[in-house]
């Protein structure tokens, strides 16, 4: 812009200096030319003069003379001619030897005019000569003087001229263009200061303003960018607060959600969604969902879905990704227009793991169930088809077959017991049998049910409880339930003469049990599913222990029960402690 | 610049496509693992037969690749993706001929049930599968780093066949009648590598990919 301006500002300036510089150069040189001619004629009227006083014109030695005067005087050449054009007398050649001058134009043209003028080169000195001739009548004899003036002083006039002009032009040129310089200044300031104004707002920044205080039309684009910028930013602050608040509801959904366009590129996700899929690409929005999610189960989903699904209707799809289990609810995403109508779909994710968890936990159940009823029941009845094909009559092996039936039964009455018992305390949300009693008479009724197995299995058994406890606000069945089996669990899992050692400590109103034996042990894997119904570290042994497998479910029904806590600590080979803390200490 | 995007437009559909077509390979692998797992007949099944599923997304991927290169004549970095990519639809397809062979060799052993829980070519399977995964990952992200560090995983993956054919040929000893099954696993195990190795190939092409050196 700013060379634009100043290169047509030079070329107008050169383009004038040009156009003045030939018309001066033109008037100097006509100026000159007449200054000559005047110069020529008034020394030719003297002349004329002096020629008329003459007497006696045929002298020629006269004619020559003054010829010869003058031209010393003037440095002009001068000749006279007669009008056959003999010369009679000339300034600077002897005029002798001149030829006939008849046929010269200025001469021929001063005969019939009376004055004549040319400009033509000479042979005889080698110049550019200015002729001026006039005709003198003499007693009716008429001559002509001629004058003649080399006209190459006017080359040496014109070189001066032309180098005035020059110096002139370019003196001009030089303020010329420092004037236009700050010209053009003074137009792409402003222009420039605007454009970094709007290259600040194109990029966000909306602190900065634009100080142009001109009346002009600038001034008021100046003024119109900033009504401009205020009117953005007011808009933009809005719409991002808006967009802060939208991100905020999406993000608090407990689902995950992706809207994505119909190129399935992502328009927007929630923190959920990205969480729910563990998506570590920084840029999301924008891209293709098949580059961030890359399942293929929900990607065919989408495609297939992508123009299918009728107006209003959901799709649903469970996927499972890494280790979870996901729903995915797809709806599509009208616009306004009617020419457009889908401009998109919209993805909900729902995380079903625990749901899926619990399902598969319900169906185990009941199949557990059915089949830790079953194995007695089986080989009750096995037992009493023997005994009818003909074993009841032999006593031995019939007593020893009602021994085994009576085993069985006693284990199928334990195990209803101990599902009865369980769904008992998990439909219960509070213990309404709750009494005081003294802790030690509860422990030690626990140890006369305990000690006929102990003492089978050569198991030592003993209890300490701190001095500052004695009495418990409690259900005294369910802690006796609790007690018996953990403690149970602690004689069966131990090697033959090991320990089992009961600690009672008073934390403030919590009592803290310690149930602590020196046996087996568990390993860490199966820790966390202890406590799940019918879960067995080693089935084999449980079942020929006489568990049911729900022993330690029920524990921890109770612990709930209490709002307490449980914790175990094991190292397989060393021993199991189970730390049970019940808020119960009065 | 209307024809170069075009080109770049192409370029973008085949990227997609090669995705595409690594989740269909991640894919068929997870269902193999989970038929492992599960000894589940039904869905070895299946995987045998989607694989020509991804034997036909190979040539579509394939067919773009060589119209690309016929028709735009595109130049250093483009022509050596296309070339990459070329070569990895190669290595992605082997990867699923693999997983329906482990599936076919399971459909062999189906019915007995294990001699023993697999737990060692599982956890080998999952190995490779997430050399696939990340060699994927690398192409998508146009990572180099995750793509070099795929080749260190592949020499676990072989330090575990080497294990697994060890505990196998242990059990062939004790016990003769379990031979047939333990040769069909010793076969899962080496599919199993051969997936390791190609996911390595991967690993390289896409490093290669990415950086122009070998």
């Amino acid at each position: 812009m700013q060379r634009k301006i100043m290169t047509g500002y030079l070329v107008m300036i050169l383009f004038c200096a040009f156009i003045i510089g030939i018309f001066s150069y033109h008037v100097a040189q006509k100026h000159y030319i007449s200054e000559v001619e005047n110069r020529l004629l008034s020394i030719g009227s003297i002349i004329k003069q002096k020629v008329i006083s003459l007497e006696d014109i045929y002298d020629h030695n006269n004619l020559n003379q003054i010829a010869l005067d003058y031209g010393d005087i003037t440095d002009i050449r001068i000749t006279f001619i007669d009008a056959k054009g003999n010369v009679l007398g000339d300034s600077m050649a002897d005029y002798m030897t001149l030829k006939n001058h008849s046929d010269r134009p200025e001469i021929i043209q001063a005969f019939r005019e009376g004055q004549g003028e040319s400009t033509r080169y000479s042979d005889s000195i080698k110049r550019y000569l200015k002729y001026i001739a006039i005709k003198i009548r003499h007693n009716q004899v008429p001559i002509v003087v001629r004058l003649s003036i080399p006209i190459d002083d006017i080359h040496v006039i014109r070189n001066e001229l032309i180098s005035f002009i020059a110096a002139g032009v370019l003196v001009a040129i030089l303020a010329a263009g420092v004037l236009g310089v700050q010209f053009a200044n003074k137009i792409t300031r402003p222009i420039n200061q605007l454009t970094t104004f709007s290259k600040d707002i194109a990029k966000g920044n909306f602190k900065g303003t634009v100080e142009i205080e001109a009346n002009n039309e600038i001034g008021a684009l100046a003024q119109s960018f900033m009504d401009m910028k205020t009117q953005l930013d007011k808009t933009i602050t809005e719409l991002w607060e808006k967009n802060v608040e939208m991100k905020a509801i999406l993000d608090s959904m407990i689902g995950g959600l992706i809207a994505v366009d119909n190129d399935n590129r992502i328009i927007r996700i929630s923190n959920t969604a990205i969480e729910m899929f563990g998506i570590k690409k920084k840029k999301i929005i924008g891209e293709n969902i098949l580059l961030v999610i890359r399942s293929h189960r929900f990607n065919q989903f989408l495609r297939e879905n992508r123009d299918s699904f009728p107006l209003g209707n959901q799709q649903v799809l469970d996927i499972q990704y890494e280790n979870k289990f996901y729903k995915i609810y797809l709806s599509r995403i009208e616009g306004k227009s009617p020419a457009n109508k889908k401009i998109g779909t919209l993805i909900i994710i729902q995380d079903v793991t625990n749901i899926r968890k619990l399902e598969q936990m319900r169906s185990e159940f009941v199949s557990n169930v059915s089949h830790e009823l079953k194995t007695p029941l089986t080989s009750i009845k096995g037992f009493i088809d023997t005994l009818k094909g003909g074993a009841i009559h032999d006593k031995e092996v019939a007593e020893r077959f009602l021994d085994i039936i009576d085993i069985e039964a006693e284990r199928l009455s334990n195990l209803i017991g101990d599902i009865l018992e369980l769904s008992e305390i998990e439909t219960m949300s509070q213990d309404e049998h709750m009494d005081d009693y003294n802790l030690e008479s509860i422990i030690t009724e626990v140890f006369d049910i305990i000690h006929h197995s102990a003492v089978k299995k050569n198991i030592h058994i003993h209890y300490e409880i701190d001095e500052a406890l004695s009495r418990v606000y409690v259900n005294k069945d369910k802690l006796k339930q609790m007690l018996i089996n953990l403690i149970d669990n602690g004689i069966k899992y131990n090697n033959a003469g090991g320990a089992v050692k009961i600690l009672c400590r008073r934390r403030h109103d919590i009592v803290e049990f310690h149930v602590r034996d020196d046996g087996i042990g568990i390993a860490p894997e199966h820790i966390s599913r202890l406590f799940e119904r019918f879960y067995r570290v080693d089935k084999g042994r449980s079942r020929n222990q006489g568990g049911t497998g729900l022993g330690l479910s029920i524990v921890k029904h109770i612990v709930n029960l209490y709002d307490g806590q449980i914790q175990v600590k094991s190292e397989v080979g060393k021993g199991t402690e189970f730390i049970i803390r019940l808020p119960i200490a009065i | 610049m209307s024809i170069r995007n075009g080109f770049n437009a192409s370029l973008h559909n085949l990227h997609l496509d090669v995705v595409e077509m690594a989740s269909l390979v991640e894919y068929s692998i997870d269902e193999t693992i989970l038929a492992l797992q599960q000894n589940n007949r039904a869905l070895a099944q299946k995987v045998v037969a989607e694989d020509d599923k991804i034997d036909k997304m190979e040539r579509i991927v394939e067919n773009q690749c060589i119209h690309l290169i016929a028709t735009q004549q595109p130049l250093a970095k483009e022509l050596r993706r296309l070339m990459s990519i070329l070569k990895m639809m190669t290595d992605f397809e082997r990867i699923a001929d693999h997983a329906a062979d482990i599936c076919e060799l399971l459909l062999e052993l189906t019915g007995e049930g294990y001699v023993k829980p697999l737990k060692d070519i599982a956890e080998m399977a999952v190995m490779a599968r997430n050399m696939v995964k990340n060699a994927t990952d690398a192409y998508i992200n146009d990572d180099i780093t995750m793509a070099v560090q795929i080749s260190a995983t592949d020499s676990s993956v072989d330090d575990y066949f080497d294990t697994v054919v060890a505990d196998l040929q242990e059990m062939m000893r004790k016990n003769p009648a379990q031979i047939k099954q333990a040769t069909t696993l010793i076969f899962i195990a080496k599919h199993v590598e051969k997936i390791g190795d190609h996911a390595t190939n991967l690993g390289e092409l896409v490093s290669c990919m990415i950086s122009g050196k070998k």
